[in-house]
Parts: C-alpha cells; sequence; structure tokens
C-alpha cells in the first residue's frame, strides 16, 4: 500500500485540535470529529476550498507527471534554478483540481440540474467530455451501487427536488464515483436515514472503489457503527 | 443617533466597495473567459441564452412595436406632415437611446432578477459550497455564462428593438402621411450613420456587461439565510437599473 493524502500536524481552528494521518491506496479510513463546524471545516481543507494556516495537506503526484519528472531529470532538461529533487508529494493547493473528490452528506446536487447533468458535471468540467466512456462507467457504478436497470433513465432525466432523499445521496455519491478522484473525502452523514440494506450497497461500492488503488476517508461528527478503521 | 457625516461616510464606503468588487468580478470573468470551452460551461451558456434571450423576444417585439408606434404618433403630432423629420426623431431617439434602454430595461425585469434570486438561492442551499467542494469555482460555472449570454442577448435584442419599432414607425408614417415605404427606407440610410450603430453596440455591450455583474454580486454575496433573497433581488434590480442610466449618460457625453 502506498499513501496517496496526508495530513501533517493540520490545526483545527474551530476545535484546537492537531491532525495527522495517512491515507493509503486501498484504504478507507473514518475520521471521528467532535462537532458539525469541525466537520466542515476538514472537509473544506479536505477538498482544498481553504488553505490551512498551519500545517501541510499532501497528495500523492499523478503518476504521469511523475514520470514527466524522471524523464526530465534522466536528460538533464531540469529548468534552471529548479534544483528540488523529483518529489512524490505535493501541496493539495498545488495539485491538479479534481484529483481529490467528494460525498456530500444530502448529495449536495445542483437544483437547476437533471440529475444526468449532476453527475457529469464534475467529470466533464475536468476532464475531456466523452459521453459513451462516460455511460460505460456510469451503468458500472450504479449496477454496483444497487440500482436496477429499468429505472436508470427515469433517474438521470429527474431534476433532484422531485428525487427522494436517498436517491439524492446516491446521485451525490455516483457523482463522485464517476468522476475516479485519487481520493474521495465522504460525509457520514451519506448513510443516515438510508435503509440498511441500500447502505450496505453503498459501503460496498466505496470498498471497490477503494480497492482500484484509491482511498477514502469518512469524516463523521457523530458517533458511527460505520465498518471502517478509525483514524486516532 | 449617528452623525449624518458618518453615515454619508458609510453610505460612500458602502457604494465603492460595490463599484470595487464589480470591477473584481468583471475582470475575473475576463480572465477565466476560456472556461467557456468546458461541455458544462458551454451548456451553461446555451442555457443562460435561451431564457435570457430566445424568451426575451416577446417582450422586447411588444415593447419595440408599442414604442414605434407611440413614438411616431407623438412626432407626428408635434412636426405635422413632415415626413423627413419624423424619421429624423425616429431613429435619434431608438438608436442612439430607446433602443439599448428599454432592451436593457426588459432584460433587467425578466433576467436579472432571475440571475439575483437563482444565485441567491444557490448559496443559501448550500450548493455554491457544494460547487467549492468540486473544485468548480463559481466564477467560472456561473457568472461567466451569464455574463455572456446577457452581452450577447443585449447586443443582439437591441438592434431587433430598432428594426421592430423603427419598422413600426415607418409603416405608421407611412400609412397616416400616405408616403412610399420604398421612398421612408431610402431616407433611413441616408439619416443613419456608423457613429449611430457604434454608439446603441457599445451601450448595448456595455448593458449586458451591468446587467449580469450587478445580479451576480448581489446574488454570490448573501450569506446562508434564506429572507436575504428578496432584499438582494430587490437591490440588484435597482442598481442594475442605475448603473444602466449612469453608463448610458456617460456613453452619450463621450459620444456625441
Amino acid at each position: 500500500m502506498t499513501g496517496l493524502f496526508k495530513f501533517t500536524e493540520v490545526h483545527l481552528e474551530n476545535s484546537g485540535r492537531i491532525l495527522s494521518f495517512v491515507l493509503s491506496s486501498g484504504e478507507t479510513q473514518l475520521l471521528q470529529l467532535s462537532a458539525k463546524v469541525e466537520k466542515d471545516e476538514v472537509l473544506n481543507l479536505a477538498t482544498g476550498v481553504v488553505d490551512c494556516e498551519s500545517g501541510l495537506i499532501e497528495i500523492i503526484l499523478g503518476e504521469r507527471r511523475r514520470e514527466n519528472r524522471k524523464k526530465l531529470g534522466a536528460q538533464g532538461e531540469r529548468r534552471k534554478g529548479d534544483s528540488r529533487p523529483p518529489a512524490e508529494w505535493q501541496a493539495l493547493r498545488d495539485s491538479r483540481p479534481g484529483r481529490v473528490g467528494w460525498v456530500a452528506g444530502s448529495g449536495g446536487l445542483i437544483s437547476n440540474l437533471k440529475i444526468w447533468e449532476n453527475v457529469t458535471l464534475p467529470l466533464w468540467y475536468h476532464a475531456s467530455h466523452e459521453e459513451a466512456e462516460t455511460e460505460k462507467n456510469m451503468i458500472y457504478w450504479l449496477n454496483l451501487l444497487g440500482v436496477e436497470e429499468n429505472t436508470f433513465a427515469e433517474l438521470m432525466a429527474a431534476l433532484p427536488h422531485n428525487l427522494e432523499p436517498w436517491q439524492r445521496k446516491l446521485a451525490g455519491l455516483l457523482r463522485a464515483l464517476l468522476q475516479m478522484p485519487r481520493v474521495l473525502i465522504v460525509d457520514a452523514l451519506l448513510f443516515e436515514d438510508v435503509k440498511a440494506r441500500i447502505a450496505q450497497k453503498w459501503i460496498a461500492a466505496l470498498d471497490a472503489y477503494v480497492s482500484q488503488g484509491r482511498a477514502v476517508l469518512v469524516v463523521s461528527d457523530k458517533a458511527t457503527t460505520l465498518p471502517w478503521k478509525k483514524i486516532e | 443617533m449617528i452623525n449624518p457625516l458618518t453615515r454619508l461616510h458609510n453610505f460612500l464606503g458602502t457604494q465603492a466597495l460595490f463599484v470595487r468588487e464589480s470591477i473584481v468580478l468583471i475582470w475575473q470573468v475576463l480572465t477565466t473567459v476560456s472556461v467557456v470551452t468546458k461541455w458544462p460551461v458551454r451548456k451553461a451558456l446555451l442555457k443562460q441564452l435561451y431564457f435570457s434571450g430566445i424568451q426575451s423576444i416577446g417582450p422586447v417585439s411588444s415593447i419595440a412595436f408599442l414604442a414605434g408606434l407611440i413614438m411616431v404618433t407623438q412626432v407626428s403630432n408635434l412636426v405635422g406632415r413632415n415626413e423627413l423629420l419624423t424619421l429624423q426623431v425616429l431613429i435619434w431617439t431608438v438608436v442612439r437611446e430607446l433602443g439599448p434602454l428599454l432592451t436593457a430595461i426588459v432584460i433587467v425585469g425578466r433576467s436579472s432578477s432571475a440571475i439575483v434570486s437563482e444565485l441567491a438561492a444557490m448559496q443559501v442551499n448550500g450548493e455554491i459550497q457544494s460547487l467549492k467542494r468540486m473544485n468548480i469555482s463559481p466564477v467560472s460555472y456561473l457568472v461567466v455564462p451569464r455574463m455572456l449570454a446577457m452581452i450577447l442577448t443585449s447586443a443582439t435584442l437591441t438592434f431587433y428593438f430598432q428594426v421592430v419599432a423603427i419598422g413600426t414607425g415607418m409603416l405608421v408614417t407611412a400609412w397616416n402621411i400616405d408616403v412610399s415605404l420604398l421612398g421612408e427606407l431610402g431616407h433611413f440610410f441616408e439619416i443613419l450613420s456608423f457613429q449611430e450603430i457604434i454608439a446603441a453596440l457599445v451601450k448595448s455591450i456595455f448593458f449586458g456587461m451591468l446587467v449580469s455583474v450587478v445580479p451576480c454580486y448581489y446574488g454570490l454575496s448573501v450569506k446562508r439565510n434564506m429572507t436575504e433573497i428578496p432584499i438582494a433581488a430587490s437591490r440588484a434590480v435597482m442598481r442594475c437599473l442605475l448603473a444602466v442610466f449612469a453608463c448610458d449618460g456617460l456613453i452619450t457625453a463621450i459620444m456625441f
């Protein structure tokens, strides 16, 4: 297992707590916090909305980027004055947008976009617009999330306010899975007020996701029975 | 009780902040305009063009028709059976002033109020926060398509307004004074100057920019409180109108 995402002595302003942990590929960890403001702060820090004032949040460099650095180093073509060794880690604020995904507790959907537009929004905003490929991946994830195939079209054509709360959560989760970020930050509220059978499917889908060499950080502000290892 | 001078100072400070923030927003849009190559932004732009442009054709047509009719009736009453002068006054007022102004007012009433309410509701519902957490800049995804659409819409609808209003005026004149419509058309191209076309175009572009940046600014300034939405909407509409008239005065003073 290689490290993917790292918090080093990150100071949380709201609680004074200092967070340090490493999230490795193939791993899902649960971060238990004491209050909603603290959770919001961690979500903002981990998704890069705000920079941490003290401490460091880093993400592993993409493979292509690492390869490029190695090649440049070998050929002696590194830019003048750039004497840094090829680093494995990169500060989150300097990384390419879209490498950290996010699943909101309520789905976090945009109300004036249909579900199809919502789920493809971050993917097509940060990467290229390939409809057939996206559709194929979407069917794969919808199957894993336990959605019946005959309801796909209806779900995708709906507006968020026409859906049940659990369906909005499902769409939010699908949106993040489809984007395939290196690290996925999940608000544990996602699993609240959802039938146990459905929650189990979602947990299994997240396990399948991390098995592809990715990592998931679940953030909660309440005591939870979610099955993942807690960050101490 | 607050000293009137302090109140004036606070008022001017707020106005200065609004102007500065609006200019910053315009600058951010201009520097990120290339984001329109991304599919979701392009789609948002097309939606805005439809809602602000295509759906405004009806109201703009009615207002342009009535404006042309009223103008030509009043001018005819004033100058009598003087076809050339009637046409001249019609062109001056419609091309130079009424076309860009009335189109902007229609857009403010229809689209600016909708934009501020939509963005404010998104802010209150946490959707802007959601975009930020997905690493999507609200300026790139929400403001850029709205501003581009409003500029395009304003320029096109202004041209359309002028065609309908002047066309109506010519038809009514031809009917009333019993002159040839083709003759009127010939006079029209003689009277109309290049400067007037440019002035109308410049005005419509600036108005389009103003009637989009002001509601975007107010919509995004709302905190997470539902009661702020109607306040922001009414402030934005008034500010839009004020900004449009101020800009009109400035361009008119510079160009004529």
